[in-house]
C-alpha cells in the first residue's frame, strides 16, 4: 500500500491501481464514460481528466490509465481539469445530444448547451467504444467493431453484414452507458432458424453451464435457466462467465494461435 | 552520377541514363566512363540532374536530347557545356561546380553523407564508404552497454519529431524484461506529411545506412528482430530496402550469426496502407500486429510493452541512419555539432514558395533566414516572404519577424512550432494564413483516427469555425471559442496527432491575429485567396468585350454587348473566380 493525496485528501491505494481507481474507492467521484474496470484502460473519452502537481509544474493525464505513485498530489477539480472536462463534456454534447447520461453530467457541470452545431440531433451514442471492447476482450466473439475514421467513426458488425459471431449474449447492452446499443429481433431470430446440435443456449455458449440447447425458442426473457441465472447474479452473467471458466479468447488471438501452430 | 531519386525520375532520369549509356557507347568511351544511378541528390528543383565526376561539374534540367551534345563536348572534347549548368536566379553567369552551388555550400552531410555518390542498390558501394565499418567496430570490440553509452553521450535525439533522447529510450528498452521472448526494435518509415520526403530520400539514396543503424541498435538493445513499417506509397524506397536487405543477408550482415559474432538479427518490412495516424508509434505498432491503426494510451511505453507485448524501440529513419557515423567517428565528434541541447545535424525537405525546392542537411542552430535565403534561394518572382511553416500539418506558421530564430528543439517549440519530422512549407505574400490554418486543419482533421473526444469532435470544430470565418460568417466570438476549443484539443488529445493539430491555428492566431479579425470584421482577406470575401468587378478600361467570361461564367452574372465593356451582377455571382482565370487581358479586378 502507498499513500497519496487526492483533493487535499490522504488516500492509500494499492501499486499498480490507477487514479481513478484510488479515487473511487475514496468516495471522490470523477466522470470516466469509456471505462470499466473489467476493460483494458481505454482513454478515449477524456472526461477524466486530472491534474497531477509535479516539481516545478503540473500536468493533466487521464485517471483511468495512469497509475497511482507514492506521495503523488492529484487535484480532480482543479480550474485547469474543469476546463478540459467541461470543453470535452461539451464537445461530446455536439456529438450525442440524445445521450441522458452527458445531459446529466452537464448539469452537474453547469453546461447550459454546447456551442458546438450537432451533426445528427437524434444521435445518443458517444463513441466510449465499451460494447466493441467487451465483445472482444471479455465475450471473446468480436461481433460488433468500430467503421469508419474521424468523425466518420460509427458503430457496425464486421464488414456491416449481419455478424454470426454474435452469441446474442447482451453484454454490450449492459455495458452502454447511454442504452444506445440495443438487440435486434435479427439476432434471437437467427437463432431461431438453428437446427438440432446448433440450437445451443446462450447461456452455454457463454461458458456458463455445460453444452445445453435452448428449448424456448430463444424467448430468453420468459425462459427459467435465464430467471435463475439472474435471480442469483448481481451482475451481468458474461462476468461470472469469466470467473468459472477458462480466460476467453478474442477471435484475433485465436488466429495468431493458429498461424502459429500450423507455422510450427 | 545520374540522380534516380523519385523527383528526377518522374522527370525521366531513367530514360535519360539509357541515352546517356547508349551515346557513351556509340562514341566507344564505355572503358573510359562509368554511369552511376544515385539515390536522391536533394536540388529536385532543377532535376534531372546529374553530376560528372571527378570535377565535380553539375548539370541540370537535363532531356535526352541534351545528351549528345554533352557527351561530344564534355566527355570527349572536354568542354563544359555552360548552357546545361546551373545559374542562380539574378545572376549572368552559371556556377559550374555543385559545391559552390549555394544551396550545397551551407550544407553538413552526416544522413545524407553518401547522397549522389554511390548506386544505393549496391552494397560494395556503401561498404567502399566506410559502411559496415561502424557495425564490424560494435560486434568485434564492444559491450552492448557501451553501445548505448555511446549514443547517451552523442546527445542524438529523436528525428521523428518528439525529440526524445534516442541513448536514453535504447537504454529503456535495453532495460526493460522480456521474460525470454525477445525485443524488437523498429523503424517508422511511415512519412505522411504533406510536402515531406525526407525518409523517402534517405532510404532511397542510401538504405544501408538505415539498415546498419538497425543492427547496431538491435545489438545494444539486446533485440533480436526488426521491423520497417513504410508506407506502400514509396515504391521506390521499398524496392531499394528490400534490395538492400537481400545483399546484407547475402554478405551475412542480416540473419544468424552476424559477421561471426554469435549476433543473430532480422528485419520484417511492413506496409503502411496509407493512414496518417499510423506514424504514431502506438498505431504503428498495433498495425504491424494486423489491428486496427488506433494509438492506445501510454503507459505502458512501448519500450516497455510494445510489439506483441514485447519491448520495443522505435526511430524513425533518420534516427536510426545517424547511428553508423556516431559509431564510426565517436560520440566526441558528433556532439560538437549543433547546440547545447541540439546536437549533429536535421534533414528538411524545404517545399512552398522557394526558389531552390530540395532536401537539404543542415547542423542545427542554424536559422531560418540562412536555410530560406542562403539555401533555399529566396522567393522566387520578387514576391516578399510572408510565414514558413516547420514540422508538417501539425507545426506552427513562423512569421517574418522570427527568421532569425535558430532551428532547434526549443526554440522552434518556444515559437509554438515544431520540429517535426522536417518539412518546411515556406508561404509567400500571396497567402492566407486563415486559409492555411484551414487547409492543415483540414488534413489533419481528415486523418484524425476518431478514437478520443477532443481530436474527433474537437478537430471537426474547430474546421468548422475556420470555414466560416473564410466564408464571411465568422464573429469575433467564433475566435474566442476557436482560441479556447484549439488549447484544450491540444492539452486534452490522447496522441501526438490530436495533440499538434491545433498548433497550425494557434501560431497563425498568435503571430497573425489581424487577418482573422480582417475576414471578421471587414469581411476582407488582404491576400484574396479566401473567394468568398472578394468582389469581383470588370475595370472598363482593360475590358475589350470579348465575350470569353459572359460565356464561362456558371451563374451567368455578366452581361454586355461585343467590343463593350462587360458588367458583373454582383446579386447572382457565387465568387468562383473563374472570370478571373480565364480573362486575357487582366481586366478583373478582386477586391
Amino acid at each position: 500500500m502507498l499513500s497519496l493525496t487526492i483533493d487535499g485528501r490522504r488516500v492509500r491505494a494499492r501499486e499498480g491501481e490507477t487514479i481513478l481507481a484510488a479515487a473511487q474507492a475514496a468516495g471522490i467521484d470523477i466522470p470516466a464514460l469509456c471505462h470499466h474496470p473489467a476493460l483494458e484502460p481505454y482513454a478515449a473519452c477524456r472526461l477524466c481528466m486530472v491534474e497531477i502537481l509535479e516539481k516545478g509544474g503540473s500536468r493533466l493525464a487521464t485517471s483511468c490509465n495512469t497509475p497511482v505513485a507514492s506521495g503523488l498530489t492529484v487535484r480532480t477539480r482543479s480550474p485547469r481539469a474543469l476546463a478540459a472536462r467541461r470543453m470535452n463534456l461539451e464537445l461530446l454534447l455536439s456529438r450525442a445530444p440524445k445521450a441522458a447520461v452527458l445531459q446529466a453530467l452537464a448539469a452537474r457541470y453547469h453546461i447550459s448547451g454546447t456551442r458546438f452545431p450537432a451533426e445528427s440531433p437524434d444521435e445518443d451514442c458517444i463513441l466510449c467504444g465499451l460494447c466493441v471492447r467487451i465483445c472482444e476482450q471479455v465475450v471473446g466473439a468480436s461481433a460488433i467493431c468500430f467503421a469508419g475514421r474521424g468523425s466518420e467513426r460509427h458503430l457496425t458488425t464486421p464488414f456491416e453484414i449481419f455478424s454470426d459471431a454474435c452469441i446474442a449474449c447482451g453484454a454490450c447492452t449492459y455495458v452502454c452507458p447511454t442504452d444506445s446499443v440495443q438487440m435486434e429481433s435479427e439476432t434471437a431470430e437467427h437463432f431461431r432458424e438453428q437446427t438440432g446440435p446448433f440450437r445451443q443456449c446462450r447461456y452455454s455458449l457463454m461458458g456458463i453451464i455445460p453444452y445445453a440447447l435452448c428449448a424456448n425458442s430463444f424467448r430468453c426473457a420468459t425462459c427459467e435457466v435465464d430467471q435463475r441465472f439472474r435471480d442469483s447474479m448481481e451482475t451481468h452473467p458474461i462476468f461470472v462467465a469469466r470467473e468459472c471458466r477458462l480466460e476467453p479468447v478474442s477471435t484475433y488471438d485465436r488466429f495468431l494461435q493458429k498461424i502459429r501452430k500450423e507455422s510450427t | 552520377m545520374v540522380c534516380a531519386g523519385t523527383a528526377c525520375v518522374s522527370n525521366r532520369s531513367f530514360q535519360i541514363r539509357k541515352a546517356l549509356v547508349e551515346e557513351i557507347e556509340k562514341r566507344g568511351l564505355q572503358h573510359e566512363v562509368a554511369v552511376v544511378t544515385t539515390g536522391c541528390n536533394g536540388f529536385c528543383a532543377v532535376g534531372p540532374l546529374m553530376v560528372v565526376q571527378p570535377d565535380g561539374i553539375f548539370y541540370q534540367q537535363l532531356t535526352e536530347e541534351d545528351i549528345p551534345l554533352l557527351v561530344e563536348e564534355h566527355l570527349l572534347k572536354g568542354r563544359p557545356v555552360k548552357r546545361l549548368m546551373y545559374t542562380p536566379p539574378g545572376e549572368q553567369l552559371p556556377v559550374p561546380r555543385m559545391n559552390d552551388i549555394g544551396f550545397f555550400q551551407r550544407q553538413r552531410l552526416i544522413v545524407l553523407r553518401n547522397r549522389g555518390l554511390i548506386d544505393p542498390e549496391k552494397i560494395d558501394e556503401y561498404i567502399a564508404r566506410d559502411g559496415y565499418f561502424a557495425l564490424e567496430k560494435v560486434l568485434s570490440g564492444m559491450e552492448p552497454e557501451e553501445v548505448v553509452q555511446e549514443i547517451i553521450d552523442s546527445g542524438l535525439r529523436g528525428r521523428g519529431g518528439a525529440g526524445f533522447p534516442t541513448g536514453l529510450k535504447w537504454q529503456l528498452t535495453r532495460r526493460a524484461s522480456d521474460n525470454g521472448d525477445g525485443k524488437f526494435v523498429c523503424c517508422n518509415a511511415d512519412e505522411g506529411d504533406p510536402g515531406a520526403f525526407m525518409d523517402r530520400s534517405v532510404i532511397e539514396s542510401d538504405p544501408h545506412a538505415v539498415l546498419e543503424g538497425m543492427i547496431i541498435g538491435a545489438y545494444a538493445i539486446g533485440a533480436d528482430q526488426g521491423h520497417i513499417y513504410i508506407r506502400n506509397e514509396y515504391p521506390l524506397a521499398l524496392r531499394r530496402l528490400q534490395i538492400a536487405m537481400e545483399q546484407a543477408r547475402e554478405y551475412g550482415l542480416l540473419g544468424t550469426d552476424i559477421l561471426g559474432s554469435g549476433f543473430d538479427f532480422d528485419i520484417h518490412i511492413t506496409r503502411g496502407a496509407g493512414a496518417f495516424v499510423c506514424g504514431e508509434e502506438t498505431a504503428l505498432m498495433a498495425s504491424i500486429e494486423g489491428r486496427l491503426g488506433e494509438p492506445r494510451p501510454r503507459p505502458p511505453f512501448p519500450t516497455e510493452q510494445g510489439i506483441f507485448g514485447k519491448p520495443t524501440n522505435n526511430n524513425n529513419v533518420e534516427t536510426w541512419a545517424n547511428v553508423p557515423t556516431i559509431i564510426r567517428r565517436g560520440a566526441d565528434w558528433f556532439s560538437r555539432i549543433g547546440t547545447e541541447t541540439s546536437k549533429g545535424t536535421k534533414v528538411f525537405s524545404l517545399v512552398g514558395k522557394i526558389s531552390n525546392t530540395g532536401l537539404v542537411e543542415v547542423p542545427m542552430g542554424i536559422t531560418l533566414r540562412e536555410i530560406i535565403y542562403d539555401i533555399g534561394g529566396g522567393i522566387p518572382d520578387g514576391k516578399a516572404f510572408k510565414a514558413v511553416q516547420t514540422g508538417g500539418p501539425s507545426g506552427g506558421c513562423i512569421p517574418a519577424e522570427m527568421l532569425d530564430l535558430p532551428v532547434d528543439y526549443e526554440s522552434l517549440s518556444e515559437a509554438g512550432s515544431m520540429m517535426g519530422s522536417g518539412g518546411m512549407v515556406v508561404l509567400d505574400e500571396d497567402t492566407c494564413m486563415v486559409d492555411i490554418a484551414r487547409y492543415f486543419l483540414a488534413f489533419t482533421q481528415d486523418e484524425s483516427c476518431g478514437k478520443c473526444t477532443p481530436c474527433r469532435e474537437g478537430t471537426r470544430m474547430m474546421l468548422h469555425i475556420l470555414n466560416q470565418i473564410t466564408s464571411g460568417q465568422g464573429t469575433m466570438e467564433d475566435l474566442d471559442t476557436l482560441e479556447s476549443l484549439a488549447r484544450e484539443v491540444r492539452e486534452t488529445a490522447l496522441c501526438g496527432l490530436g495533440k499538434t493539430a491545433p498548433n497550425p491555428v494557434l501560431t497563425t492566431l498568435r503571430y497573425f491575429r489581424n487577418e482573422y479579425e480582417d475576414h471578421i470584421l471587414r469581411k476582407k482577406c488582404s491576400a484574396h485567396v479566401c473567394r468568398q470575401l472578394n468582389t469581383y468587378t470588370i475595370i472598363a478600361e482593360h475590358c475589350t468585350g470579348c465575350t470569353r467570361c459572359a460565356r464561362e461564367c456558371p451563374q451567368e452574372a455578366i452581361s454586355g454587348d461585343r467590343k463593350q465593356p462587360h458588367t458583373i451582377d454582383q446579386s447572382i455571382c457565387v465568387k468562383c473566380g473563374l472570370c478571373f482565370d480565364v480573362c486575357r487581358f487582366d481586366a478583373i479586378r478582386i477586391e
